[in-house]
Parts: C-alpha cells; structure tokens; sequence
C-alpha cells in the first residue's frame, strides 16, 4: 500500500503529463502551469523537512560530544543569526534600527545583510572554489602517467590544449588545439549527449509505467 | 632509484607551494605585453560580429546578460569588460540585464566604472535593465518587446524615456545577444532567443565548460565563444588594438604610480588653452598661474601623481567615485586637479610621447588613436591576470613530465 | 516680346512655397493584402495578422497596427517598424470573438489607411499538429520497450556487456566492512528531477542494503531537502528488507545545506573527519566534483564516481578508481538487479540510439542531394 499509492500517482501524472505535451489547449496549459506552482509550494515545504534534520543532526551531535561537535553551536547560531538578519532585512519598506551608510539611511538589518553576504559569504565561497586549482595540479600529477595507448592519447591531447593556450601564437600549435577541441571532442560530446538523452527517456518511461522502484525504497 | 621513485611520489604540499608562487609572482611582476595577439577564431568571431553589428548605419543595440555569481568572477569578468568597452568604443547601444539577481551588482559594478572610462552617459549610451525571474519567461518576452518585460530599467526609470532605447524594440533591433555565464544559463539563450527569434547568440563560459559549447559552435547556433580568462585577454588586446592603440596600460598591485610627461618642444599659446577650456569646459584660472606669463608650456616637466582607482574592490570604487583628485606638480608646484583638467593637460601632450616609468608601457608604434574620449590609462584585468595563468599551466604540465619520467625509470629499473 | 518673357515669371510665381521636403515627395501608397488568421498550435488568445509591404515601406517611420473587436471602432493597437510584414497580436485577444484589423502606414505626418481584413476568432487546438514527429518517436520507442521486456520476461537471455563501475561496488562495500569504517554516499548536487539523481538513488538502495547486511555504517549528506527525504527513506527501507530495522540510525542521512561550496565544505569535513573506506559521488555533479574526489582521495578511500555531467567526468577519472559514465549511470539498477523488465529497457534504448544513428546517416545523405525537408520534418518542434 505504503508503496501503491505514489507508484499511482507517478504513473497517472505521468501519462497526464506525457498528453498534455501534445494539446496546445488553453485547458491543457492551465493545468500544466497549477502542477508547476504545486512543485514550487511543495518544495518550500520540504525545506521544513530539511531544516529539521539540519538542527537535529548537529543537536545529535553537540549531546553526544562527537568529534567536531565544537562547529555545531557555530552552524546553528549561524543560521539564527543569517535568518534573522535576512528575513527581516530584505523585507520591502524594512527602516528599523537606522543607521547611516555612504549618506543613505538603511535598516541595520539590511546593512548586516548585504555585509554578511559580500565579506562572509562570498569570499568563502571563492575560497572553496579556488581550492580547485590546486587540486587540477595534484590531480593531474598523480593521475596522468602514460601507461597505455589510450592514456598517452589523452596525456598528448592535454598537452597539446594546455600549450595551446599559453603559446597561442605559435601556428600550428594554436591550431591544432583548436582542431581537438571542434573535430574530436564535439563529436565525443555529441556522443555522449545523444546516449544520455536517450537514457534519460528510457529512464522516465521505467520511473512512469512503475518498472524502476528503486527510488521509493524496493524493488518489491 | 631512490631519486625517480621519490620523483613520482612528490608531497601534494609542495606541489600547491610551488603552484601557489607560481601565480602570485606574475600577477606582482609586471610582465612585458606581446606586441602582437592573435586570437583564436571562435573570439575572433564575436569580434568581427560586433565590428559588423549595425551595416548601413543601422542602429542595433547589443544586449549582455551577466548571468554569473562572484565565485567565477575571476574568470568572466573580464570578457564582460573587454566586450563592454569594444561596445562603449563602437558607440553600441548597450543593454545589461541579468537572470540570476546576483549578476545585476556585478553588471552595475562594471558599466558604472567603464563608462567613466569612456565618457559615457546613463541612458543615453547604456542601460542596466536589472533583474527579473523565471529567465526563460524573460527571453522569450524580449522577443516580443523589451519593455513589456522589464517596463522600468534597474532604477525604476520608465525605458521610453531612456534615449538610449529609442528605436529598440525587441530582438529585431538586436545585433548580438551575449550571455556571460559559470553554469548553464546558455542553454536557455540558445533554445529561447536564437531559435525563434532568430537573433544572433554568443557567449562567454569558464574554461571548465568549454568542450561543452562546441557541439552548438559547430551548428552555429552561436556565433562565437569566449573561453575563460585567456578568452577575456584577447579580447581586451583586439579591442586595445583597433580603438585606443596609445592608451597605456597600467597594472595592479601598487597603491600609487608616476607618470612623467616630458614635454619636448611644444608651444602652447593661449588660444590652445582657450581651445581647451572650452573643449572641456573648465576654468583653467589655476593652471594659468603655474604657467609662465606669456603662457607657454616649453620644456616643462609635468609629474603627474595619482592614486591608483582601479581595485578589485567594487566598494572601494563606489567610495572613491567623485572624489578622484590628481596631484600634479608643474615646475616643482603641487596643485591638485580633478580628472578632467588632468586630461585636459595630458591632452596638451602627444600621448605617443608618455614617458612612463618603469610600472607603465608605452606602445612601440603609436597610430592616430581612434576614440580620444578614454581614459589616458586603462586597466586590462585578463591581460594582467594571463602571465598568471600561463605560469600555472606549465607549472600543471612539468609536474605531470615528472611524473611521467619517474614511471618509466621506475618500470625499467623493475 | 515683353509678354513672353514674362510667361516663365509668372509660371514660376504660380509655385506654391513649400515649407518642408516632405512636401516635395510624392505621397505615400499603403500596405495592401492585410489578412488575419488563428494562431497555430496555441492555447487561443493570439491571432496572425500579414500585410504586404507599402511599396514606400523604406520611406516609412512606422506601420500601425489598428483592431476592430465585433465591428466596433479601429483602435491603434501595435507600432510596428518598417520592413515587418507579420506580427502575432496577443494583448487582450478574447477567444471565439471576431476581429479585424487594418495597417496604417505612418511617414512624419502622413499617415495613409490599408483596406480593412476579413474578420477571424481566435481559438485553442486540442493537438498540436507540428509535434507529430516526436508522437510518432514516442511511439515507436515505447513498442520498442514493451517488446524488449516481453522477450525478457519470455526468458530470453539479453547480453549487457561488462560496467567495472558497478561491478567494484560490491567490493567496495565489503572494503568498508572489512575494515570497520563507513562508507560515504554523496547522491549528487541537484534536485530530484534530474534523472541522474534518481539514478542514484536507485543505486543506493543496493548500498544500503548491504551496508545493513554487514553492519557496516552508511553517511549520506545531502543537498536538497526533498532528495533528503527520498533518501532517508531508502536507507531506512533497506534496513527493514535486511530484517535489520532496529539497525538504522536516523541520523546517518541528512540534509546540510543548499550552498553549493558550503555543502562541499561539510562533506569534505566528513571525508577527514571520519575518513570512510568507500566514497560513492553518484548523482549531478558541478564545478565541486574535484574538491570531492580528490579530498576522498588524500583520505586514502576508495572511489566510485558516477555522473553524466560530461564536463566533469575528466575530474571523476582521475581522481576516483571507478568512474561511471552518463548512461551507464542509469543502466545501474538493472545491472545491478538484472530483472528482466529493466534489463529490457536498456535493450530497447541500444536500439533507439542504433535507429537514431541510422536516421542521423539517411538525413545527412538527403541533406547532401538538397532534400532538406527530410531534416525539417524530423526536426520541427
């Protein structure tokens, strides 16, 4: 039963869906944008769902004195404090607590905000995302030996678009690189995007007609 | 044996120091340009397109969506800005939009900060539309009329009262949509805006995502590419190139620069400095009385001292807009000017006879300049930002050779 | 003689002075033909109107577009620049109500009328007729699966060939077993509607299953509420099918953050923190893929990616011991289960793709001797 009843729903909305493609109906097209707007609310609601485990995953581990439970008093209080800020400082019209910033009179809420996000926020973000570059150099050191024909294919190739790029000037070498990268690589590209889409479909058309349970727990 | 195997088996720490030495010193040395840049084709392309965007003299206006957050700043903001300037440069038309709010900081960042380069005015030149949601509602409304989508731009003004829009209705009145993306909003301006609208596409991807863009390259569903930060420096180069080739490049990394303006044999009677003041419209009562009374400039020395106004920082730019000063000392006299007289008295000068020192360069063939209204010196971020980029890919490519080396020492040894 | 040098005097007294150039053109002829017409393939509300050109259309400022509703007044309802010739009129259109329109050609102050159209309602279709191409794929790729599970179900034994990636799972799970260490799912960085998410999903009920049979502890952060809640109940379904209910701790699945470095940053924590033998990134993948893969790797665990984000595939094979590439990812549940439903779907996918294949050589033939309407109709949407 526990089981039914989505696998139900799944298979009756999806042939809905599936019709609805085809009838440009003004009818056809009502439904479709209710079942986009019911998506959105229930997401919303699921963040509830999420936010929950949130504080009950680090409250978990704040009792149990797990390791590294000192960060979990940081992320809770963190995102009390990110919450209140946000919630009331990007309300329209918000003027409580003025201060006076570059001659304009704003909330402080609103000025803590958009400091949290550009000095807090952000910087951490680029932080993670630069990590990147150093770990492409350790990767790739680690990883690209020429142990069979096929890595050294791939070992040249990187070569060849790395070099490409820093001695661009040099003829042949440009364009060569550029030649890997408009012949060999859109016709992989194409490859692999054609297989994936049809996957896809495939997938979709097991998840509809209830082949492909595993999702829900079962294969059952 | 020890060695090769030790050679295969390099600490991952080292390898981020020497990386990490590897980008910080290019972007503190000042590296010499390349006197030529050829840009790969599919740049070229946009290039070309926006040096085509209006035959006849018809008016098109170019449409830039900064559909990018800070996090892959590094990477596209310089093509944003090497296309923004080829646009102010043209006399383009230029609407900026956005279809993640975040893009719409950065995009008013950028074109607050490139039309004081260029002496472009709000509205009548450029027009941050701003920010609205569900993008593929969006692009498919321009089709129909830019107004209809975003009725007021990114301040609230009405667009019909915008000069800069006259004319501008829809895509027809567009010669070149670009999007300036780190994820995958491209997509959304293939499927919506190029298929039934018709209207040329490019865009402007990190290089993570560049094997990605080929497929629609090659059905020429877009017209060019702009790959990365290295896309980002060719551009800015073909556009130095074509339209300020005297303008001299300055770099980051210090607080303050020189500037020496040596004047050779040049007489300026007063009917220049008239010509001048009226040019740009100043009381030049100040300047007068440096000079010597019969008003002549000969074999003055001009020191022109200015605090460097280009930071990564956007804050910092808000903060130091309208305050700019220039301290110039004329024959061992400080006064300080704003930037307008400063480029009234750089005007008085040959550009092609800057002598800069060590931190500026100066062109070695200096043309006839074909805007005059830029900046004297402008900041190019991605041609700064290339050596860096340069270095840490041989730096990538050594690694993986030695790698390579201990390997095979190591199986022949076996 | 006097008289006739006066005649040319006079005949240029009788000019009249003109003010303006304008007034020196001939005046202006206007659009003709106009016709109205219902919207294709739409919901209703918008109409179809087509001129021909004014033969002045390059001297024009404008065309104006002017309705009618029911027989009632012209009214301006559309400024139209010169050159355009079709416009679909979509403000305030009302269903099964008649219109016409008329297009006035505008120079300065000229302003000259076309004859009015004949009258057309505007009206929703209950099938759209261009995508008949994709009913007809559909179609046929449908059949193509139910005659593929038929065969499966008849016993018939369809070969898949050999997948290292998921052939390794066992035995990372075991890896984790033996060594009394957890093992770590990342199910991928995006929502439940994208295929690949599902696809990992399904391959993490497997996991589950068996981390619960060897009692063996199984982490999974994740990034999207609902794929949270999906997960959660995998596990602990697979928990209860190992006969282990009592086994599943609540707090081995949950949600961390919707911030893409942030969750990068927290999952990371875990891999040095708790450093599980066997690390699972299965799902979407974005520009976090190396800073997953690659901390897994300095973590000293073992490795299966999975993705078919192909931009990050080149990420997941250097720095992982198995990668599992686009498709693949989602032929895992049946190779996994090799039940025969599943298994003939990925048989009837290997032939769509073959007749795909076959369709890509047959149009670029015709394309190449100039039949390109072959193309147009397999194309058009």
């Amino acid at each position: 039963m526990k089981r039914r009843i989505p696998l139900t729903i799944t298979l009756v909305l999806g042939i809905v869906m599936m019709i609805q493609f085809f009838i440009p109906h003004q009818f056809s097209q009502d439904f479709k944008n209710t079942g986009l707007e019911w998506l959105i609310v229930m997401g919303s609601f699921a963040f509830i769902i999420g936010l929950a485990s949130f504080v009950t995953h680090h409250a978990t581990k704040i009792k149990h004195k797990k390791e590294g439970w000192v960060y979990s008093p940081i992320a809770l209080g963190t995102l009390v404090v990110m919450a209140v800020v946000g919630i009331i400082g990007r309300a329209p019209n918000m003027n409580w607590l003025p201060v006076t910033v570059q001659g304009q009179q704003i909330s402080v809420f609103t000025y803590l905000f958009a400091n949290f996000y550009n000095y807090m926020m952000i910087p951490l973000g680029a932080t993670m995302f630069s990590v990147l570059a150093f770990y492409i150099a350790s990767a790739a050191y680690r990883s690209f030996r020429a142990k069979s024909l096929i890595s050294i294919l791939l070992l040249v190739a990187a070569f060849i678009i790395m070099l490409s790029i820093i001695f661009y000037n040099v003829l042949p070498l440009g364009d060569f690189g550029e030649w890997l990268l408009s012949v060999p690589n859109m016709a992989a590209k194409r490859g692999i995007l054609l297989g994936a889409s049809l996957g896809g479909i495939a997938t979709s058309l097991k998840i509809i007609l209830g082949i492909e349970r595993g999702y829900i727990g079962g294969t059952k | 044996m020890k060695f090769w195997e030790k050679l295969g088996k390099i600490d991952r720490r080292i390898i981020y120091m020497v990386l990490a030495v590897a980008v910080i010193v290019p972007l503190i040395l000042t590296v010499k340009l390349p006197s030529k840049v050829r840009a790969m084709p599919r740049t070229k392309s946009i290039f070309d397109h926006i040096e085509n965007v209006d035959p006849n003299g018809e008016r098109k206006a170019i449409l830039l969506s900064v559909d990018f957050d800070p996090q892959t700043e590094p990477e596209l903001k310089p093509q944003l800005e090497a296309v923004i300037r080829h646009a102010f440069a043209r006399n383009i038309p230029l609407m900026v939009m956005a279809l993640p709010i975040q893009g719409t900081d950065i995009g008013l960042e950028v074109l607050t900060r490139l039309a004081e380069e260029h002496n472009k005015e709000y509205g009548i030149d450029y027009v941050l539309l701003g920010w609205k949601p569900s993008p593929v509602a969006v692009i498919l409304g321009m089709g129909n009329f830019i107004d209809q989508v975003f009725p007021t731009d990114y301040f609230g003004t009405p667009l019909s009262e915008l000069p800069v829009m006259k004319g501008i209705r829809n895509y027809d009145n567009v010669g070149l949509v670009m999007d300036f993306t780190g994820s995958s909003f491209y997509m959304a301006w293939v499927v919506y805006a190029h298929t039934p609208y018709d209207v040329p596409v490019a865009t402007g991807v990190t290089s993570v995502s560049v094997a990605d863009i080929y497929p629609y390259l090659g059905s020429k569903q877009f017209i060019g590419m702009l790959a990365g930060m290295k896309a980002g420096a060719e551009y800015e180069r073909l556009a130095k190139d074509r339209y300020y080739p005297n303008v001299v490049v300055k770099y980051l990394g210090k607080d303050s620069y020189n500037v020496t303006i040596e004047k050779q044999s040049y007489d300026a009677d007063s009917n220049d400095i008239a010509s001048l003041a009226r040019r740009f419209d100043l009381n030049l009562d100040e300047l007068y009385n440096t000079l010597d009374s019969q008003g002549k400039f000969e074999k003055t020395l001009v020191l022109l001292e200015f605090p460097d106004t280009t930071t990564y920082s956007r804050d910092l730019i808000v903060r130091l807009k309208g305050k700019r000063a220039y301290t110039i000392t004329l024959d061992g006299q400080k006064l300080t000017v704003n930037k307008d007289k400063m480029l009234a008295i750089a005007n008085l000068y040959d550009v092609s006879k800057l002598k800069v020192n060590k931190l500026l360069k100066r062109e070695d063939n200096p043309q006839d300049p074909k805007t005059t209204d830029v900046e004297r010196s402008i900041f190019l971020r991605g041609t700064q930002a290339m050596p860096a980029l340069s270095a840490s890919l041989l730096v990538i490519i050594l690694f993986v050779i030695l790698g390579n080396i201990s390997y095979f020492a190591t199986r022949r040894k076996k | 003689m006097t008289l006739l040098m006066l005649v040319p005097l006079l005949l240029s007294q009788a000019e009249p002075p003109v003010d303006s150039l304008a007034e020196l053109l001939p005046p202006i002829r206007p659009a003709t033909e106009v016709q109205v017409s219902d919207f294709p393939n739409d919901e209703g509300h918008q109409l179809v109107v087509r001129w021909k050109l004014s033969p002045d259309d390059k001297l024009l400022d404008d065309y104006i577009l002017l309705r009618s509703e029911k027989g009632g007044e012209f009214q301006a309802v559309a400024v139209i620049a010169p050159g355009t010739d079709s416009i679909v009129d979509d403000g305030g259109i009302a269903n099964f109500t008649d219109y016409a329109y008329k297009v006035a050609a505008v120079r300065g102050e000229e302003t000259i009328v076309s004859d009015p159209s004949a009258a057309a309602q505007a009206a929703g279709q209950w099938f759209h007729i261009g995508r008949i191409n994709v009913l007809v794929a559909m179609i046929f790729f449908f059949s193509l699966v139910a005659f593929f599970i038929s065969q499966a179900k008849q016993g018939k034994n369809l070969f898949l060939r050999k997948i290292a990636g998921l052939e390794a799972i066992d035995e990372a799970v075991g890896r984790a077993t033996e060594m009394g260490r957890p093992i770590l799912f990342v199910p991928g960085l995006s929502d439940i509607r994208d295929i690949a998410t599902i696809a990992a999903l399904n391959i993490l009920q497997g996991i589950a299953k068996k981390a619960a049979q060897y009692d063996t502890p199984i982490i999974v952060p994740n990034k999207d509420p609902i794929v949270y809640t999906v997960a959660r109940e995998i596990v602990k379904e697979a928990y209860s099918d190992a006969g282990r209910p009592d086994a599943f701790n609540p707090d081995s699945v949950f949600f961390v953050t919707q911030n893409q470095f942030a969750y990068v940053a927290a999952v990371n924590g875990i891999m040095l923190r708790e450093k599980p033998a066997t690390n699972f990134f299965l799902g979407m993948f974005y520009a976090e893929s190396l800073l997953l893969a690659e901390t897994g790797n300095i973590s000293g665990a073992i490795q299966i990616a999975g993705t078919d984000a192909s931009a990050q595939l080149p990420f997941f094979i250097t720095a992982c011991d198995y990668t599992i590439i686009g498709e693949e990812l989602y032929a895992a549940s049946a190779y996994l289960s090799r039940e025969p439903n599943l298994v003939g779907t990925i048989k009837a996918q290997d032939w769509g793709k073959a007749t795909i294949g076959i369709l890509l050589i047959v149009l670029t033939i015709l394309a190449l001797f100039g039949l390109e309407f072959a193309t147009k109709i397999v194309t058009s949407v």
